[in-house]
């Protein structure tokens, strides 16, 4: 322990020694600088502090005492003197550069010549400096070149300083101002000039002096003619104030000069259009930008398509809805080459629309290009709805292109092959689904059906058969459409003889109509039993074209009993058959059986309503206003 | 090919209720009663039924509200949309704002799980952001009556018309005669008439939209509308 105290004891020592030097030497230096830098500053200012300062200075190594010592330094370091200068010194400069803007620019316009001026007016363009710009060029216009004459803007270099104005807030009667002076420097305007003016006009919304201005343009001509930027500028004005006629004709005008359109004003174009319902004037819009090459990139967007297709399939305009889908087409190619993909899909409900409006128009474009993009949307990866199928037959049938009717057909069987029997048999079936089919096959009686018959029979001997019992349905049906009852019964019996195929009950319902239709009552009958007897099941139908037999037959009776039967088999009798059998009842004044009718439609609250409407046409009394004339 | 397998299952149970509709009417009718009156019937199921579901399968389902689609989106559209989350017909139902035009607002999708959700939600953001997908609750899936695409809506009829009118412009398409009501609707300021009509199946439905859209009533063009 005493150890330990005795070396702490000299550590503490040799601490306490160690500082003396270094104190002892700090004051000699600080005297010795402070009295450089105070002399200076002293010596560039004034003269009469100078002496003071000396005179201290040689006192202080003559007395060694520190008394003498702390009140120079002190008395140094409470000078204000030194600071003074320094603030002079800051002063003055930024005072200096505030006054150099003026004639800073005077000297560069006294120098610089247009070239130069050119330049630098590019690089203050970058930098946003239109303030600049403007002081600088009416400078400039204003001074003399090296030659002593006054110096003269070419048109780039005054437009550089229109657009300064323009950024700087010039309204479009000041623009125009600003353009009038240039006849002077003898600088004709050309079109970026008008442009600039336009743009002005186009924040004012001032329609009416842009399209003077157009005009005005097209009159000059030659360099001032309008270009693209010209005519967007004008047509999205109007479209921007609701005029929007005037922008079509603009527009037109654009269109026919071969100018290209923005994005935007197309989109603009587009939207009005369709708002307005105008879809004829869209389709030729549409059409000349696909004829000049600089405006075939043009491309709604993928909702805005959308809605053009709803609107054209509404209007039922088939031209603008093979477009719209030709849009979206775009739209799922290109979205499926972006990284990373984005996956665009066509609403089916609206491809089954569009196919429908194709079969009422008559168009085979929009057919194609309703079922190109709904191939295009699904992927090859889920089959089309059955409704789609069957809008793609009715639309081919309504063409009158039965080959191809067939052929989809062929697509719809192929595709839910495997599906309920029962579904498949209403979506087949020739009396609902497929009746613009029949239709189609009747068009030209037995002349259109047997061509159908031998290419169905062609079809079924090739090297991929095709056989069909809903084709072959389709043209029994058409027969019997058109009081060809040999016709049906042949195709009937060549289902199985020359196809190989079975009847189903759609065969057999097509085969009774056809004997109905021309009151062979007896046979359809028979054709009913044999059906039964080899266990092909009636349905509702079969029951109802059997009433409908013994109807045209005149035989309410023998129709009541049927209705019996098919109440017992389960089904329902439609009101539709309920008030066939009481007209016929009606005609025959047959009133008990026009009574057990009615209690029929009592028993399954069927509503029968009057026969007004037909009443009038068949209680006309020809004689009677004859007689009231005489 | 398990989307079509679903659709076809689909198919298949909304096939196997026709007979029973078919065979009579009362039992039609009393369905029919019941979609049109579910508001006033829903409070006494209300209390049996949550125990029991409420225990094991309730916890699993999740509901969301699906946006964005167009007018003429079908179910299939937007199964195709939310692929793989295992949807079927009966999972979608599509909301009809009573009083409105018959556009549908949005659709109401039961999810079987969280994650089949939360995959939703990324097949949406691999189309493109169109459509929106938010949370829902089941008392909103709960009120909404199915029209399972067999009603169709004529719009656009004649103040004069008739159902005798309605029977001769859809002569040759199988539908309920009795299902005929006419509705008004508001439109841009002025009031429109709109029949409903019932169709024996979807394929049916969608012939008469395939074939009749567009035909003239009265002098007047009438546009057809399948709901969903």
């Amino acid at each position: 322990m005493a150890s330990h105290l005795f070396t702490r004891s000299r550590i503490s020592l040799l601490k306490t020694l160690k500082p003396n030097p270094f104190t002892s030497a700090s004051p000699i230096r600080a005297i010795s600088g402070t009295p450089f830098l105070s002399q200076d500053p002293l010596l560039a200012t004034e003269s009469t502090d100078h002496d003071p300062s000396n005179h201290q200075s040689t006192s202080t190594p003559l007395p060694p005492n520190p008394a003498t010592g702390s009140p120079l330094y002190q008395e140094n370091w409470r000078s204000p003197i030194p600071n003074t200068p320094s603030f002079n010194q800051s002063l003055v400069p930024l005072g200096f550069l505030n006054q150099a803007p003026a004639p800073r620019i005077r000297a560069l316009s006294e120098t610089l010549d247009m070239n130069s001026l050119l330049n630098m007016f590019a690089d203050w363009t970058a930098s946003q400096r239109w303030s600049d710009m403007k002081q600088l060029f009416e400078v400039w216009v204003r001074s003399l070149d090296k030659n002593g004459k006054p110096n003269k803007p070419d048109v780039n270099l005054y437009n550089h300083y229109l657009r300064a104005n323009l950024m700087m807030g010039a309204s479009a009667g000041d623009m125009l101002d600003l353009v009038a002076p240039m006849e002077e420097f003898s600088v004709e305007p050309n079109t970026a000039s008008y442009n600039l003016v336009l743009k002005a006009m186009y924040q004012a919304r001032e329609t009416e002096a842009a399209m003077k201005l157009l005009e005005r343009m097209l009159l000059l001509g030659k360099d001032s003619l309008p270009d693209d930027e010209s005519y967007d500028l004008v047509i999205g004005m109007h479209f921007g104030v609701g005029k929007n006629d005037e922008a079509m004709k603009v527009m037109d005008t654009a269109l026919k000069s071969g100018y290209m359109l923005s994005t935007s004003v197309f989109t603009e174009c587009v939207r009005s259009c369709v708002a307005k319902g105008r879809t004829d004037t869209l389709v030729s819009i549409i059409e000349r930008c696909k004829a000049v090459d600089r405006n075939k990139s043009l491309c709604p967007s993928w909702i805005l398509c959308n809605y053009i297709a709803e609107v054209a399939i509404q209007e039922d305009n088939s031209k603008l809805a093979f477009y719209a889908f030709e849009f979206m087409f775009k739209w799922i190619t290109r979205g499926e080459m972006a990284r990373p993909s984005v996956i665009f899909s066509v609403d089916e409900g609206l491809v089954v629309a569009g196919l429908a409006s194709a079969a009422r128009t008559c168009s085979s474009s929009l057919v194609e290009g309703s079922w190109t993009i709904l191939k295009q949307s699904l992927r090859g990866r889920k089959a089309a709805n059955p409704a789609s199928y069957i809008a793609k037959i009715n639309a081919y049938a309504s063409l009158g292109n039965l080959q191809k009717a067939f052929t989809s057909l062929h697509e719809l069987e192929s595709a839910y092959a495997d599906s309920e029997k029962e579904v498949v048999e209403e979506m087949l079936s020739p009396f609902t689904s497929l009746y613009p089919l029949v239709v189609a096959c009747s068009k030209k009686g037995f002349e259109t059906l047997d061509e159908v018959y031998f290419q169905l029979e062609s079809l079924s001997q090739g090297d991929t058969p095709y056989k069909s019992v809903a084709a072959l349905n389709c043209i029994i049906l058409g027969c019997a459409n058109t009081w060809d009852l040999d016709r049906a019964y042949q195709t009937f019996e060549a289902i199985s003889a020359s196809f190989g195929l079975t009847p189903n009950i759609d065969s057999y319902n097509a085969l009774l109509y056809a004997f109905g239709k021309v009151k062979k009552t007896f046979e359809a009958t028979n054709v009913f039993e044999h059906l039964v007897s080899i266990g092909v099941k009636p349905d509702s139908r079969t029951y109802s074209l059997l009433v409908d037999a013994h109807l045209i037959n005149r035989d309410p009776k023998s129709a009541l009993t049927v209705v019996d039967d098919m109440i017992k088999a389960g089904f329902e009798p439609s009101r539709e058959t309920l008030k066939k059998l009481r007209r016929r009842c009606v005609r025959e004044m047959d009133d008990e059986n026009d009574d057990q009718v009615e209690a029929l439609a009592k028993k399954f609250q069927i509503r029968m309503g009057s026969e007004n409407r037909r009443n009038m046409l068949f209680n006309i009394d020809y004689s009677r206003g004859r007689a009231l004339n005489n | 090919m398990s989307i079509t397998r679903s659709a076809i299952r689909s198919s298949l149970c909304l096939r196997k209720l026709d007979p029973e509709i078919s065979r009579s009417s009362l039992p039609f009718l009393q369905e029919w009663r019941k979609c049109l009156s579910t508001a006033t019937e829903q409070p006494p199921p209300a209390s049996p039924l949550p125990p029991p579901p409420g225990g094991s399968p309730g916890e699993g389902r999740f509901y969301g509200k699906f946006s964005g689609f167009s007018k003429h989106a079908l179910k299939t559209d937007i199964m195709n949309v939310l692929e793989g989350c295992s949807l079927t017909s009966d999972d979608l139902k599509f909301n009809y704002p009573r009083g409105g035009n018959l556009t549908p607002a949005a659709v109401f999708v039961q999810f079987p799980s969280l994650s089949a959700y939360d995959k939703a939600l990324r097949n949406i953001a691999k189309k493109g952001k169109l459509y929106r997908l938010e949370k829902a609750a089941r008392a909103q899936w709960d009120p909404i009556v199915p029209y399972e695409g067999k009603v169709v809506a004529l719009h656009g009829i004649p103040v004069n018309a008739i159902t005798d009118d309605i029977d001769r412009f859809l002569s040759g398409c199988l539908y309920y005669p009795g299902s005929i009501q006419f509705l008004t609707v508001q439109g841009l300021g002025t009031s429109k008439r709109v029949a409903l009509v019932r169709f024996t199946s979807q394929t049916q439905a969608m012939n008469a939209y395939i074939t009749k859209n567009r035909n003239f009533l009265l002098n007047q063009r009438i546009t057809l509308q399948v709901l969903q």
